[in-house]
């Protein structure tokens, strides 16, 4: 096995499970995530050389999978259950990532969601994160702070119906 | 405006990394799997290439599978080290199918009736063949429109519910889709398609012919029902 045989082999066995994490609670489907993830690192694989010198490998591996997840969806066809199998539908959250949380990071504007992912599910800094979407740190701030309100605004929407007296029905 | 620590730190993003933290991660798939769908990336970059790897895998397979790997099975650490150029087994046998290559560097792929296979295993086990493909549980990948010369890469046998593979008949830029479908009263169907690398969208249909029902080149299906076999090409 070849150093660069050696390093792709390190990277993806130490970056398989947060990328999933990622790219699952962007999508909120996880076989979808596996399928978008396996060819994002397939592709790593291909271009190692350039990708082993990207000053973030996984961020590049999660926006690679996260793009072919788009055009997964702008492709795919109608779809059918088949009868009797244990197939999820696709499409659907698990029940897993079907928290109100996840539900709402899933309805942000793209590049809150970005930014979120890489700063927050990837740990990357404000810089990297900056240097990956091609914007200026204080935009990455913005738009994080824009996404925090806007999870925290969806939150206590979810929350008002259980904390509301009035909601309750009395007979 | 908060500050980035603030921000990092707030209720709502603390309990987002704990969701995500609690969620169930699948084993990851083989590293040789990967590979191999790399290695079709690569060989669609470079079609001057892909000639002499075609011509290696039709002499024997050995540049074919030097990255391929060992191990197809992955449970959760990464397969041991392979030299490079090894020569892949003259055959694998799992409890629910066999493969043997010969000298041509074509593999037959016996599946046992009744034998559920894992679409993962059989992937990986291909890929050290050099036989990019991508085995789907329940789903067929398909590409629109449908590469042609899938009779070049696969053949089927009626009688002996055989699937024979030639990774050299598979096109640069080009994997096999292959679907796996339990229909009903453990008969299984085993559908085979070209697609394109990184171009396909799948469907969990149960597979009837060709996507769009008229009967073609581009599909063909093995039916395996629990006792006796029948084929279709």
């Amino acid at each position: 096995m070849s150093h660069d045989e050696t390093g792709f082999a390190e990277f993806f066995g130490a970056s398989w499970e947060p990328c999933l994490r990622a790219v699952a609670a962007s999508t909120g489907d996880p076989a979808r995530a596996e399928d978008q993830l396996a060819e994002a690192f397939a592709r790593a694989w291909a271009s190692w050389r350039k990708v082993s010198r990207h000053p973030a490998p996984r961020a590049w591996v999660v926006h690679t999978a996260l793009n072919a997840g788009t055009s997964w969806w702008r492709r795919r066809a109608r779809e059918l259950p088949l009868i009797g199998h244990d197939a999820p539908a696709p499409g659907r959250p698990s029940p897993a990532l079907d928290t109100p949380l996840l539900n709402a990071v899933r309805r942000l504007p793209d590049r809150q969601r970005e930014v979120l992912v890489l700063r927050v599910f990837l740990d990357l800094d404000i810089e990297t994160t900056a240097a990956q979407l091609a914007i200026a740190p204080g935009t990455v701030r913005a738009h994080l702070s824009r996404a925090v309100t806007a999870l925290r605004r969806e939150l206590e929407n979810h929350d008002i119906p259980e904390a509301d007296p009035c909601s309750t029905t009395t007979s | 405006m908060f500050d980035d620590d603030q921000l990092t730190e707030s209720p709502e993003l603390r309990e987002l990394r704990d969701s995500l933290n609690g969620m169930a991660i699948p084993a990851r798939p083989p590293l040789a799997a990967i590979e191999a769908r790399g290695r079709a990336h690569r060989r669609h970059r470079h079609p001057g290439v892909a000639g002499l790897f075609a011509a290696g895998a039709a002499a024997g397979a050995a540049v074919t599978v030097a990255l391929a790997g060992g191990g197809s099975t992955n449970q959760g650490s990464l397969p041991a080290p392979t030299p490079a150029r090894s020569h892949p087994p003259r055959e694998i046998t799992t409890s629910s199918y066999t493969l043997v290559s010969d000298t041509s560097g074509k593999v037959k792929l016996t599946i046992k009736p009744g034998k559920l296979f894992r679409g993962a295993e059989l992937q990986s086990d291909l890929a050290r063949y050099g036989i990019p493909a991508k085995v789907t549980k329940g789903r067929l990948c398909t590409s629109h429109p449908e590469p042609e010369g899938l009779r070049k890469a696969v053949s089927f046998s009626t009688t002996h519910q055989t699937i024979t593979f030639d990774p050299s008949g598979i096109p640069a830029g080009e994997e096999l889709s292959i679907g796996h479908f339990w229909i009903w009263h453990q008969a299984q169907l085993v559908e085979v398609v070209l697609i394109k690398t990184g171009s396909f969208s799948c469907t969990s249909r149960v597979p009837t012919g060709r996507p769009d029902g008229q009967p073609g080149q581009a599909v063909a299906f093995i039916a395996i029902p629990a006792g006796r076999a029948t084929s279709h090409g």
